[in-house]
């Protein structure tokens, strides 16, 4: 079953004045999907990076089941790589060394591409291609991995609604197939609709962690940004 | 004021008078520096009368020292200021005259005129070159005499020269300055090329070297070239060694210079007697031994090196066996 | 709007590939027989087999330096190609880290100091090594930036003070007999090449050739965004390092025979991606033939058109800007994403 396991974490970055995180402990595991917010530099990506093991805690534990696929916020992108191919470097911790990717990696590329619906892209220069477009491609790199963690740093930041169905409704179905999801996010709309649990975040410290029913209420959502928050009804894919 | 400004003018007309004056005496101290100050110092040594107002040389870490203090014993011990040193060193030995190659005149030439120093300056890259610079030298302190007896002693070995028989094909020669990577062409306008056409030869590397310097050729374009005579010179080590690795070299066997051995580290001593110093008339007469054989086999050359370390150096017959000879190299017999 | 091509498939690229280096070898071949000897021109089977002469040249002169041309392009090539990828940055070569300055200081020395080739092979190795050990360790003790940041700002400190040792050498270096020699050397030349040169290096750059091929792959992986990578493969900046340790040892070992020859570096890994894409897979041995036949060229170039030779530098300079000119503005390569 995979999991996370966060003991009293500290870590402040090199030469920053306050800690990005304190005292952080949190528990995550089986197959569930974790919302995390927050607002601006509370310490989201700082937690995810962790869970990542980009960032080194500088005191306390991080244990995590397995090497967990990791989908950053932004990407620099160098070169004019094809979508097959940007796709293809996901398949990484599945290669030896000394090797190059075979055939049965790249079919896995397919299938993770016609998944998403993209597999008429696997030919086009990542250059070319639209936001959403690219971050679908990136959520391919994500399922090509075949990691049971998925830590998504806004997962649907450029999307367009029907693009954000997609992403939801692929969410419900890795999380059927046992995966431990969490993701950060300001879309509060997707959070309450995907969301089992949530984990908010502010100024290094946890303020909740609780199932989504206990978590997302009008007070506890405008003390965690600072802005009164009012539920009200809004546009919704039919799907939700 | 008035009074004022008449007084003040007549100092100043007074003062010119005195410069213009003290400016024509003959100068008592010479500075010789800057780069290439062997060829300048090798050249105001050849008057007898000079060598005890040089007051300091520099850049004697070349091996310049060893060859002079043997014409001039306590030359070494001399002021040496380094090749590099600034205007103001050389300004500090306040000199009558500083004698430098032209090269220095951008430079610490003209650093020294703007402080109100005199300086001579030398081209010294052709033989004509050489008999402006000399007479310049000996009118300059009024020397003149000493002076056209040695533009006529390069004068009468010149014509020496070109009166030798000359065999009925001209020999195509190749002179090349041996390096590490390859071989090296002068340019058409430098000392090499002039001599040897002057001895009689064809230079056929004439036309081939747009540079001001030396240029590389490769051993294609020597083959195409295919020379009778090859003439090596090497400024660091004994350029015999240099003849010998390309007559060793594989590459090279087919050239006709090769299969005849007519191929000849350039004759030195303290340094290559292919340099524009005051030496180059016997780099033109060895030349001429090398490349026409039979036209020349009345010239020796020891003894030519002789009569030239005489005349110019005073240097005896004893020293001349005991510290000149000794330092010969290439193939100069 | 955007010309590129479009991308192909994997498997079409490989015959594109073979393609390509068959071209290339037509090419060398040609090259070969192209030179001064009779005549500037080409020479003919005809005269190869009467003139004993002409066969020696080819042996002796034209094929050991085609050879060390050969090798040349293609480690310059191909470390210009890793450290392309390495640093994510289309804009630099495997001289960047100081490593070209560095060979040059070491091979200046042993030039001044009378060292045999063996020795000059030697320091410039050294200092090649040396440079990169000064930047990367300049580089951990910068205090911002990722890795890549801080592995470009200590390149540009080590380089300029190689360069001013450099300078300072020349500066001291006597007019007459070092001077004129360091000057030609510091521009490039395959002039001195014979097969006993190229032993040592063929082997040396050979072997790090063959271990940057088995790592293909992973270098296009490194080109990825710093977090990305770290995520998928946890050493990336142990194995950056290596990647950099293997194209500089190359690249010093052929710039002790060959001097400093710039441009070839850093235009031919842009050409391969132009043929074939980013993929490494391919890009890699592309850069390797496409490097060798474009010092090939160069080198023949630099041998044929005047009686004195050219120095290399300045023809692979001239060319290569020619050609990276002509890239940059035909072809709209959109290189980041806004």
């Amino acid at each position: 079953m995979p999991s996370i396991d966060c003991r009293t974490v500290a870590y402040t970055y090199p030469h920053a004045r306050k800690p990005a995180l304190m005292d952080f402990s949190v528990s995550c595991s089986g197959a569930s999907v974790y919302a995390v917010l927050g607002p601006n530099g509370g310490g989201k990506s700082t937690f995810l990076q962790m869970c990542a093991g980009l960032l080194k805690p500088d005191s306390g534990t991080i244990e995590v089941s397995e090497r967990p696929a990791f989908l950053p916020q932004q990407e620099r992108i160098a070169f004019a790589f094809s979508v097959l191919e940007y796709v293809l470097f996901g398949r990484a911790p599945h290669i030896p060394f000394l090797h190059v990717p075979t055939s049965s990696d790249e079919e896995r590329v397919l299938s993770a591409l016609s998944a998403l619906g993209i597999e008429h892209l696997a030919k086009k220069r990542i250059t070319e291609l639209s936001g959403g477009e690219l971050q679908l491609v990136r959520f391919a790199r994500i399922l090509v991995q075949e990691s049971s963690i998925y830590l998504l740093d806004e997962p649907t930041d450029m999307l367009d609604p029907a693009h954000s169905v997609q992403i939801a409704k692929l969410l419900a179905r890795e999380k059927e197939q046992g995966r431990l999801i969490l993701m950060a996010t300001h879309d509060l709309m997707f959070a309450q609709e995907c969301a089992d649990y949530i984990i908010m975040i502010k100024n290094g410290i946890l303020q909740c962690c609780s199932n989504s029913g206990a978590c997302l209420t009008e007070d506890r959502l405008s003390l965690l940004f600072d802005v009164p928050m009012k539920q009200r009804s809004t546009f919704l894919p039919a799907v939700f | 004021m008035k009074a004022g400004f008449k007084v003040l003018a007549m100092l100043i007309i007074c003062l010119s008078i005195a410069v213009m004056l003290w400016g024509d005496a003959e100068p008592q101290t010479i500075v010789l520096g800057g780069k290439a100050v062997v060829m300048v110092a090798d050249v105001v040594y050849a008057f007898p009368e000079l060598r005890s107002k040089v007051i300091a040389v520099a850049g004697t870490d070349q091996g310049l020292g060893t060859f002079l203090e043997i014409v001039s014993p306590g030359f070494l011990s001399k002021p040496q200021p380094d090749r590099n040193a600034s205007v103001e060193t050389y300004a500090g030995y306040k000199a009558d005259l500083y004698i430098f190659k032209s090269t220095m005149k951008p430079s610490l030439g003209k650093g020294l005129e703007d402080l109100g120093f005199k300086v001579l300056y030398m081209d010294l890259e052709s033989p004509d070159d050489y008999y402006k610079d000399i007479t310049a030298l000996g009118r300059r302190f009024g020397l003149e005499s000493r002076a056209n007896a040695l533009v006529n002693f390069y004068r009468t070995k010149i014509a020496l020269v070109q009166n030798l028989k000359k065999p009925e094909r001209l020999p195509k020669v190749l002179v090349v300055q041996f390096s590490a990577d390859g071989l090296m062409v002068p340019p058409d306008t430098w000392m090499q090329t002039r001599m040897v056409a002057m001895a009689g030869g064809i230079p056929i590397w004439k036309g081939s070297n747009p540079g001001s310097s030396w240029a590389k050729v490769n051993p294609e374009q020597l083959m195409a070239w295919n020379p009778d005579v090859m003439l090596v010179i090497n400024y660091r080590e004994d350029a015999r060694g240099s003849a010998q690795k390309i007559l060793q070299d594989n590459a090279y066997k087919a050239l006709t210079a090769v299969k005849n051995s007519k191929v000849f580290g350039f004759a030195q001593d303290f340094y290559s007697w292919d340099q524009p110093d005051t030496r180059w008339i016997l780099g033109l007469l060895w030349i001429a031994k090398k490349i026409n054989p039979e036209g020349a086999k009345d010239i020796n050359i020891q003894e030519e090196a002789f009569a030239f370390y005489n005349f110019f150096y005073n240097i005896e017959r004893a020293v001349f066996n005991e510290k000149i000879v000794v330092k010969f190299g290439g193939d100069i017999e | 709007m955007n010309r590129l091509p479009e991308a192909k498939n994997f498997v079409l690229s490989k015959v594109k590939f073979f393609i390509v280096s068959g071209i290339a070898l037509a090419v060398i071949l040609f090259l070969t027989l192209w030179g001064r000897y009779p005549e500037p021109g080409l020479l003919g089977i005809r005269e190869l087999v009467s003139d004993e002469l002409s066969l020696r040249i080819i042996l002796l002169v034209r094929l050991p330096r085609m050879a060390g041309a050969i090798l040349l392009g293609a480690v310059l090539a191909l470390s210009g190609t890793v450290f392309q990828y390495v640093f994510a940055n289309p804009l630099v070569d495997s001289g960047f880290l100081g490593v070209s300055q560095g060979a040059g200081l070491g091979t200046i020395i042993a030039m001044l100091s009378g060292f045999s080739f063996a020795g000059m092979l030697g320091l410039a190795f050294a200092g090649a090594l040396l440079s990169l050990a000064a930047s990367v360790f300049l580089a951990k003790r910068i205090r911002f930036g990722g890795l890549v940041l801080r592995l470009v700002l200590s390149g540009i400190a080590v380089s300029s003070v190689l360069s001013a040792l450099i300078s300072l050498l020349k500066f001291t270096a006597d007019p007459l007999k070092e001077l004129p020699e360091i000057t030609y050397w510091l521009m490039g030349g395959l002039s001195g090449v014979r097969w006993q040169v190229l032993v040592l290096p063929a082997g040396i750059a050979g072997l790090c050739a063959v271990v940057l091929l088995a790592l293909r792959w992973k270098v296009g992986l490194l080109a990825m965004d710093d977090a990305v990578a770290k995520s998928l493969v946890p050493q990336t900046d142990k194995l950056r390092l290596v990647l950099l340790g293997l194209s500089v040892a190359g690249t010093a070992v052929v710039t002790a025979y060959a001097g400093i020859v710039p441009w070839a570096g850093l235009i031919v890994p842009h050409i391969a991606r132009l043929l074939f894409g980013a993929d490494t897979r391919i890009t890699i041995p592309a850069s390797i033939v496409l490097g060798a036949v474009f010092m090939a060229l160069c080198d023949t170039v630099a041998r044929s058109l005047f009686p004195v030779e050219i120095p290399l530098g300045i023809i692979t300079a001239l060319l290569g800007c020619i050609v990276f000119v002509i890239l940059l503005v035909t072809i709209p390569i959109k290189v980041e994403r806004a």
